[in-house]
């Protein structure tokens, strides 16, 4: 594998915000549409890897990691995704562990199941763009 | 510390030396008459050093493990009290859901760090102040009211909701005093 991308989330915001984007500002769904979606494929398309930095940051509503991390599921090769990305955090450790524990294979179960990844009475994702 | 060691050391060395040197002064002034009764009487000097020393130290690292222990069960109580101001605070709708996710990221940081002390210290090797506490922030955080109201100036929580944090934090508490058994106990 090529060489390794470092994304800070603190570059998007330093107040991380609700799950999703009709839900306030600088939700989840909006970094994972916005940035991390974005950076994941150029990362597959040139062989890299893919360092997340969760630090610097005013904290997290679990939502947000869940909806940030999970999407990726439902786009990506589970097996691409365990390869390339790799979360760092030193203030708040526990995240890792959560990502890769609980929120992937939750959403690698709901994937499995069909299940949709948004529920279907939400309003549908919009990107900036369409605003 | 290895400085005081090196001094005690060689301050008991001294003292044996006085003592070895003071038992063959009294044979020569006819005090004592033979080798073997100087050799007993140094042992019974020693005899006492040691226990003197040995008494002294465990006296010291009893004392030290102790205050260890009470400022850990402080730390503990206070960790308890601000849990409880918070929660108190969430509830009654004084908080804004950015106030909370940083709160709950020092908290996060405190807990973690005080469970590693304790850890290290006392041999406890038990996270479940950590667990709990992510628990209680993924219960509030991850919830549909908390993230609708994510933009409000506060966040009310709902019925359900509120039960759910009342539990969750009745669960917290007994985890503090489990574990302030635990310390007590060692």
């Amino acid at each position: 594998m090529g060489r390794q991308i470092i994304l800070k989330v603190k570059e998007f915001t330093e107040y991380p915000g609700p799950r999703y984007r009709h839900q306030g500002k600088k939700s989840g769904e909006e970094y994972y549409y916005e940035v991390l979606k974005k950076v994941f494929t150029n990362v597959i398309e040139s062989d890299s890897t893919l360092v997340v930095d969760l630090d610097g940051t005013a904290g997290y509503a679990s939502s947000f990691i869940d909806e940030a991390f999970g999407n990726l599921i439902y786009d990506f090769d589970y097996s691409e995704i365990t390869k390339r990305i790799e979360i760092l955090s030193l203030r708040e450790p526990d995240w890792i562990e959560l990502v890769k524990n609980d929120i992937f294979q939750e959403w690698k179960q709901k994937k499995e199941n069909n299940s949709p990844r948004k529920p279907t009475e939400l309003p549908p994702y919009k990107s900036n763009e369409e605003d | 510390m290895k400085k005081i060691k090196i001094i005690g050391i060689y301050s008991g060395a001294i003292v044996i030396a006085f003592i070895i040197v003071l038992s063959f002064q009294l044979k020569v002034v006819r005090l004592l008459p033979n080798n073997s009764e100087v050799i007993s009487i140094v042992g019974i000097f020693i005899d006492i050093l040691i226990a003197i020393v040995v008494v002294s130290y465990i006296q010291k690292r009893t004392e030290n493990r102790r205050n260890l222990k009470n400022y850990f069960i402080d730390t503990l109580k206070e960790i308890q009290s601000d849990y409880n101001l918070f929660i108190n605070d969430l509830l009654n709708g004084k908080l804004s859901a950015r106030d909370i996710t940083t709160w709950f990221q020092q908290a996060s940081e405190n807990i973690n760090e005080i469970e590693d002390f304790i850890k290290r210290e006392l041999s406890i090797d038990d996270k479940s102040l950590t667990v709990q506490s992510r628990v209680l922030m993924q219960k509030i955080t991850s919830s549909v009211d908390f993230n609708n109201q994510f933009d409000n100036a506060t966040y009310n929580p709902e019925n359900l909701s509120k039960r759910e944090i009342i539990l969750t934090q009745k669960l917290f508490r007994l985890k503090i005093l489990k574990k302030i058994v635990s310390i007590n106990s060692i």
